[in-house]
Parts: C-alpha cells; sequence; structure tokens
C-alpha cells in the first residue's frame, strides 16, 4: 500500500520567520520552481515524521487574500484548488493584530487551518505575552507556540498536524461573521448563484466575495450565470454598496476579539515617553490647563524679563538718543532738531525697544513648536473649534497668529475643506499678534501698573472670545453649521533643536528689524511731517484735522484726536500706533517720556477702550494683502476689514461706556 | 467595527488615533490597519499627504512647523454617505 502523503501549506505574512520554518521542515529536500504560468518562486519539500510523509508548501508571504496582488491569487487558488490536508498559519506572535487579518480570511476557507504562533520571544521582549491555550481556545483551532529560529515548537507543530489529519482534534473553528444587517443579504446572494458556483468554491465564501467586490470572483460567476439572473445579483450588490464594510468590520470584530481574549500588553510603567506625557497633554481637563499655563507662563517671561528690558531701552537708549541727537543738532534748524528727535527717534526708537519682548514671544513658539506640542494643543482645543465648524487642524495656523497674523491667513492652506479654510481666513486676523502684544506689553503698565499683567491677560482673553464667538456665527451663518471629522496620529515629542530654534528667531528678528527700518520709518517721517505741517504746532497741523474728524466716534470711546490717529496708523503696521504716539506726544513735551505723558491724557476707562480696540482692529495691510491673495475674493477681503472694524468700535465704546459707569 | 471608526468620526469629529483606538477598546496598530483599509476602500483619505506642496511658494515653508503634524485622515464622500446611511 502507498504511504499516505500530507500536504501541508505554509501561510504568513512576510517577515514572520515562514522561510525559516520552511528551512527547518525540509532540511535539503527542497524543490524550487515557478507557480504554473507566472513569474513567482514556488518552494516545496518534504519531511519524514513519525511515519509519515509530509509534503510542504511555501505559499508567497501575502498580507491578506484578497486577490490584491499575484502572491495573493497565488495563495488562494492554491488552498481553494489544490485543498492541501493542512494550513499552517504563522502568525508573529510580536504583532498578532496585524497577522490574525490573514488568519481571518484562511478560516473560511474549506482546509483546517492550524496557527504557528512564532517569536513568541520577541514578544516577551517587548512586554506582551500572548496566551497559546486562550488563543486556541478563542479561534477554536490548534495553537503551536514556536520561536522557529531556535528551532523551537517544531516538533510539536508536526504533532499536531499529525492529530489533525488522524482525526484526533475536534477542529471547530470560530470563523468571523459578516455583521447581522447583511446576514441576509449574504444568504440571498448564496441562495442566487448556488446553481453556478463552481467546484471546489465554497458556496458562502463565493458569496462573501461578491459583496466584497472581488473582482476575480465576479468575473468568475457573471461568466456563468445568465444575464438576467446575474441582473439580479448585480441589483442586490449595487444596493449593498456598503457590505464591504461590513464584511471587513466583521474580521476587524473578530480580530479585536481574539486580542482581547489572548494578547497581554506591556505594564503601564514599559509604555513610551510620548504616551505618558500624552495622558496629560491631551487630557480634556488637565491638557487644557497646560494649554493655558504655557500661555501664561509665555506672557509671564514676556512681563518679567521682557518689560523690564524695554523700559531700559525706552529710558535709556531712546532717551540717551534723543538726548545726544538733540545735542548734536544743537545749531541746526528746528524742523531737523524736530523731525530726527520726535519723528525718527520718537517714533521707531520706540518701536525698536520692543526687540526683547518679541524675542521671547519667538523664542517661547518656536520651542513649543519644536518639541512637537503643537499637535497636542491642536487637539485640546478642539471641543472648542467644534463649535465654529473648525477643527484642530484650523488651530495650527490660528495659533501661529500669536507670532505674526500673515503666515497665519497663509498658513490656512493645510486646511483641506474650502469651507474650513475660508473660516480660518477669516478668523486668523483676530489672533493677537506680536506686534499687537507688544503694543499692550507697553501700554498695560503705563495705565495699570502692576495689575498689568491681568489686564494683558484679559485682553488677550477678548481677543479669542471674540474669534470663538465670531466663528460660531460665521459658522452659524455662513455655512449653515457644516462638520468636519478628522483622526489625527500624535507625532513624537523630540528634544528641541536649538540650531532651528536660534535661526527663527534671527529669521523673525531680522524681519522686525527690517519694519522698522522701512515701514514704520516711513510711517513716522509722515505722521512727524502732518503733525508739524503746515504751521509747525501740532495742534493746528494737517494730523491734527484729520484726527478731528475722527473725534466724534473717538468721544464715544474717551479718545482724543491723538489716539484716533494712532489707531488709524496701525493699520500700516500694529507698531506704528506706538510710534504716533510716540511722535505726537514727545512734539510739544520736550523732554518728557511718552509713558508719563500718556497717563496723564487718558482715563483708565478710556485707556482700557483704547487697549480693547487696538486689539480688535483691522489688521494691518500686510494681513489685508494676504487674505485677498489667499481668499481670491474682495468682497470676503471687504467683509473681513469691515466686520473687524464694526467688532473693534462696537466693543470699545461698550467697554468705555460700561468702564465710566462702574466707575 | 469600521462602521464604528467612521460614526464616531463624523458625530464627534476629530479624534487622535491613540484615543479613537481606546474608544473602540483596539490597539493603535489595529485602529492603523483599519484606517488603512478604509483607505483602500475609499472611505477615508490621508489629508496631510498633499500639504508639503501647499508650501511650496509660502515664505513661511522654512520656518514653520505647522505642516510637520502627524498624518491625518478624514472621510471621503463616499463614507460619509456610509454614515448617513447607518443613521
Amino acid at each position: 500500500m502507498a504511504e499516505h502523503v500530507i500536504t501541508v501549506a505554509l501561510a504568513g505574512q512576510p517577515n514572520v520567520g515562514k522561510s525559516t520554518l520552511f528551512n527547518l521542515l525540509t532540511g535539503l529536500n527542497q524543490h524550487v520552481g515557478n507557480w504554473p504560468g507566472k513569474t513567482i518562486e514556488r518552494k516545496t519539500g518534504t519531511c519524514h515524521f513519525d511515519g509519515h510523509t509530509l509534503e510542504i508548501v511555501d505559499l508567497p508571504g501575502t498580507y491578506s487574500l484578497t486577490a490584491n496582488s499575484l502572491e495573493e491569487q497565488i495563495a488562494r487558488d492554491y488552498i481553494i484548488g489544490e485543498k492541501p490536508d493542512v494550513v499552517v498559519a504563522i502568525v508573529n506572535a510580536a504583532s498578532l493584530e496585524r497577522n490574525l487579518y490573514l488568519v481571518a480570511e484562511l478560516l473560511p476557507l474549506p482546509v483546517p487551518v492550524i496557527v504557528a504562533l512564532n517569536m513568541i520571544d520577541v514578544a516577551e521582549a517587548e512586554g506582551m505575552k500572548v496566551e497559546a491555550h486562550v488563543l486556541e481556545a478563542a479561534l477554536g483551532v490548534p495553537v503551536v507556540p514556536m520561536v522557529a529560529t531556535k528551532g523551537q515548537g517544531v516538533r510539536l507543530l508536526l504533532k499536531e498536524i499529525d492529530r489533525l489529519v488522524e482525526g484526533e482534534v475536534d477542529y471547530l473553528p470560530h470563523r468571523p461573521q459578516i455583521r447581522e444587517d447583511h446576514l441576509e443579504v449574504v444568504e440571498e446572494i448564496e441562495s442566487l448563484v448556488n446553481p453556478y458556483v463552481p467546484e471546489p468554491y465554497p458556496r458562502s465564501w463565493v458569496a462573501l466575495k461578491l459583496l466584497e467586490g472581488d473582482a476575480e470572483i465576479t468575473e468568475m460567476i457573471q461568466e456563468r450565470m445568465k444575464e438576467d439572473s446575474w441582473q439580479k445579483v448585480h441589483a442586490i450588490l449595487h444596493q449593498h454598496e456598503d457590505a464591504v464594510v461590513a464584511v471587513a468590520s466583521g474580521r476587524y470584530d473578530w480580530i479585536a476579539r481574539m486580542i482581547r481574549a489572548a494578547l497581554i500588553r506591556p505594564k503601564v510603567g514599559q509604555i513610551s515617553l510620548t504616551h505618558r506625557l500624552d495622558r496629560w497633554a491631551t487630557h480634556p481637563f488637565w491638557g487644557l490647563l497646560l494649554l493655558l499655563g504655557i500661555v501664561g507662563l509665555i506672557f509671564w517671561l514676556t512681563y518679567a524679563v521682557g518689560a523690564p528690558l524695554q523700559g531700559w531701552l525706552d529710558t535709556f537708549v531712546v532717551g540717551g538718543a534723543a538726548d545726544l541727537a538733540g545735542a548734536a543738532l544743537s545749531g541746526a534748524p528746528d524742523w531737523l532738531t524736530s523731525l530726527v528727535v520726535d519723528g525718527i527717534i520718537g517714533g521707531v526708537g520706540t518701536v525698536l525697544t520692543f526687540l526683547p519682548i518679541l524675542i521671547i514671544f519667538f523664542a517661547s513658539f518656536s520651542f513649543v513648536e519644536d518639541v512637537g506640542y503643537m499637535a497636542r494643543a491642536a487637539y485640546v482645543v478642539d471641543r472648542f473649534m467644534h463649535l465654529m465648524g473648525l477643527h484642530g487642524k484650523s488651530f495650527l495656523p490660528l495659533f501661529l497668529g500669536f507670532g505674526c497674523n500673515v503666515p497665519s491667513v497663509m498658513g490656512a492652506r493645510i486646511v483641506e475643506s474650502p469651507r474650513a479654510r475660508l473660516l480660518t481666513i477669516l478668523l486668523a486676523p483676530l489672533m493677537p499678534c506680536t506686534a499687537r502684544m507688544a503694543v499692550l506689553a507697553f501700554l498695560t503698565p503705563i495705565f495699570f501698573g502692576a495689575a498689568a499683567p491681568l489686564v494683558s491677560w484679559g485682553m488677550v482673553g477678548l481677543s479669542l472670545v471674540v474669534l470663538a464667538l465670531s466663528g460660531i456665527l460665521f459658522n452659524k451663518v455662513l455655512f449653515h453649521g457644516e462638520r468636519v471629522a478628522f483622526i489625527m496620529e500624535l507625532p513624537l515629542y523630540h528634544l528641541p533643536d536649538w540650531r532651528t530654534i536660534g535661526l527663527l528667531i534671527l529669521q523673525r528678528s531680522r524681519a522686525f528689524l527690517a519694519r522698522a527700518g522701512t515701514i514704520i520709518l516711513v510711517v513716522s517721517v509722515i505722521i512727524w511731517a502732518l503733525s508739524a505741517l503746515p504751521t509747525g504746532d501740532v495742534d493746528t497741523s494737517f494730523l491734527a484735522t484729520i484726527g478731528h474728524f475722527l473725534e466724534p466716534v473717538g468721544r464715544l470711546m474717551g479718545q482724543n484726536w491723538r489716539m484716533m490717529v494712532a489707531l488709524l496708523t496701525s493699520f500700516i503696521a500694529k507698531e506704528n500706533s506706538i510710534a504716533t504716539l510716540g511722535v505726537l506726544f514727545r512734539a510739544g513735551e520736550e523732554e518728557a517720556q511718552l509713558a508719563t505723558v500718556l497717563s496723564q491724557t487718558l482715563t483708565p476707562a478710556a485707556a482700557l477702550a483704547f487697549l480693547v480696540v487696538q486689539m480688535l482692529f483691522i489688521p494691518c495691510v500686510a494681513v489685508v494683502a494676504t487674505v485677498k491673495q489667499e481668499t481670491n475674493s474682495w468682497r470676503w477681503t471687504g467683509f473681513s476689514v469691515v466686520y473687524q472694524l464694526l467688532i473693534s468700535l462696537v466693543a470699545g465704546i461698550l467697554v468705555y461706556q460700561i468702564a465710566g459707569f462702574m466707575g | 467595527m469600521l462602521d464604528q471608526v467612521l460614526r464616531i468620526v463624523v458625530q464627534e469629529g476629530i479624534h487622535t488615533r491613540r484615543e479613537l483606538a481606546q474608544r473602540l477598546n483596539v490597539s493603535e496598530e489595529l485602529l492603523q490597519q483599519m484606517i488603512d483599509e478604509l483607505v483602500r476602500i475609499g472611505y477615508l483619505k490621508s489629508v496631510v499627504g498633499d500639504c508639503h506642496d501647499r508650501c511650496t511658494g509660502c515664505p513661511f515653508a522654512a520656518e514653520c512647523a505647522i505642516g510637520g503634524a502627524g498624518r491625518i485622515w478624514t472621510l471621503t464622500e463616499k463614507g460619509v454617505r456610509e454614515v448617513e446611511r447607518q443613521l
């Protein structure tokens, strides 16, 4: 009597140790050829065990059996067509989930499966433990733990193959099921195609594959069915286009069940640093608190380090330069002295004193960006962003607006949906940029002394509240509350690269100095000229005429004409409000520090109103130009400008009136 | 479970991959497989893939970190239709 040869097919994903096992089993008894009609290598070999001869067939490595690739098609056709006695599914215990997908596809085929749980040593080294006997019970098929590289478990595997073939094992696999609501459809398809399914294809499997839209099986069945019968099937398939999700869902549910049953994951202590940090950084409450803390710390640094430096620069450097220039120009005409001392030093000089404040801002934000915290911040604020019809991704450009609104508006490009992009562009100019913050940092200590950090916080808070309310309003009125949905992968934290941060500070500081040397210089000179012409007296100058024209609006907020002019010039660049105030108040007030004069000119209520308007006013011309460029629409640009003008004036008037009323 | 992924994302908006995985009581690796599968069958698409092109021509590209965040996926129209059908 001829000896019965047991055919064993080895199936598995690439890099799970399939070749190692094949070599262990077959040794030198290997035969290498090609799969019929294909250029893919076919390896077979023989193995003798316990009086049996096993023919081992090494199937191509595949992730699934969906016939997406030639390898998958070969593996599937072989198992269905040649019906080996056993399929050994080799899985990597260290990445069980990924590997079980193939098992989920193997089990519905009409061939018994044994799972070779390979690389358990690797899994253990990574802190994971797969309980083989539990997995065996959950799968309903034999599971053999192995370390193929060390030859461990190979004999046990052969024994299990033997037992399975001899019928000594009850083979009752728990197969993945299609989602319940599709069970009837599968049955319906199955009954329709039943007479046309050729041997050896399992009918229920063919029905599932048809629902999944498997091209090969669809073609096979369509060829065999009459046109009108096929049309019936086709209509059902078309109607259940979503069945592919139901089928795949069934597999993932099944995998998740197996994993929950048999896999013990590493303990908390072994979880990565990023994971541990993110428990706090992305927590709904602590994450928000952390974000507020970080932003608060940045402001605190600004006041603790930046503001005194700014004051020192203003007193000694700007004041000193003014004295020096005054002395040097003692013989020159009065207008020239006034141009240099009041116009250039008063305007540009004052703005230059912002540099320490800006450097602190730039350094802090670059640091936060560079360590990878930004994505977490985006995620934490997302719940609020949703109310505005935005998602966390819009937060990234908006957050960049703390630096400057121009990159903020440009950054909206990364937002996928055109609607959310437009919304981001409209909201970005409401972010308090460093130039506004610098103006704020300059003015608040003058008016509010020790309460300055608190007032600044309030101003930033107000800007953000207005931004949020505007977002909700735009979303409701303009976009009818459309929603966006995303899944985000958070990048790993990493140590900051000091070179990158340094470079960033350098670039941004250089850009600021360039602005001070160009646009702010020109505006300062123009403001000086307008304040000196035609009579040489500020109060009868052209500028006073413009200022008086704006005064009726200003009066509602307690502002004199000088403050209104300062506001107007901030349209060219935000720092110009200070430059303008520098020019206007230095002129005629010899030797006086801007701070002293200002504090005597405005009431606290008026000062508060000025700050509010300043924070919410039309952004600088560079931002407006960028809004035009990015929206490519004058209509939206005009809308953005008018909206902010109205909002800022209304808020300013309200604050002044309420503050005045409350005393 | 794939339908659950789509539904949760549509109904509740943004999720980190880790948080969504915890919600579904699966590992991030398995969720990533599901995301890949949903991308393959056309229900999700990767957003950040084409982000780098958007940065070309932006004068702030060199000093801007917003393109550097991790991958982001969003629903395709087909994905949204599927969720609407479920609801």
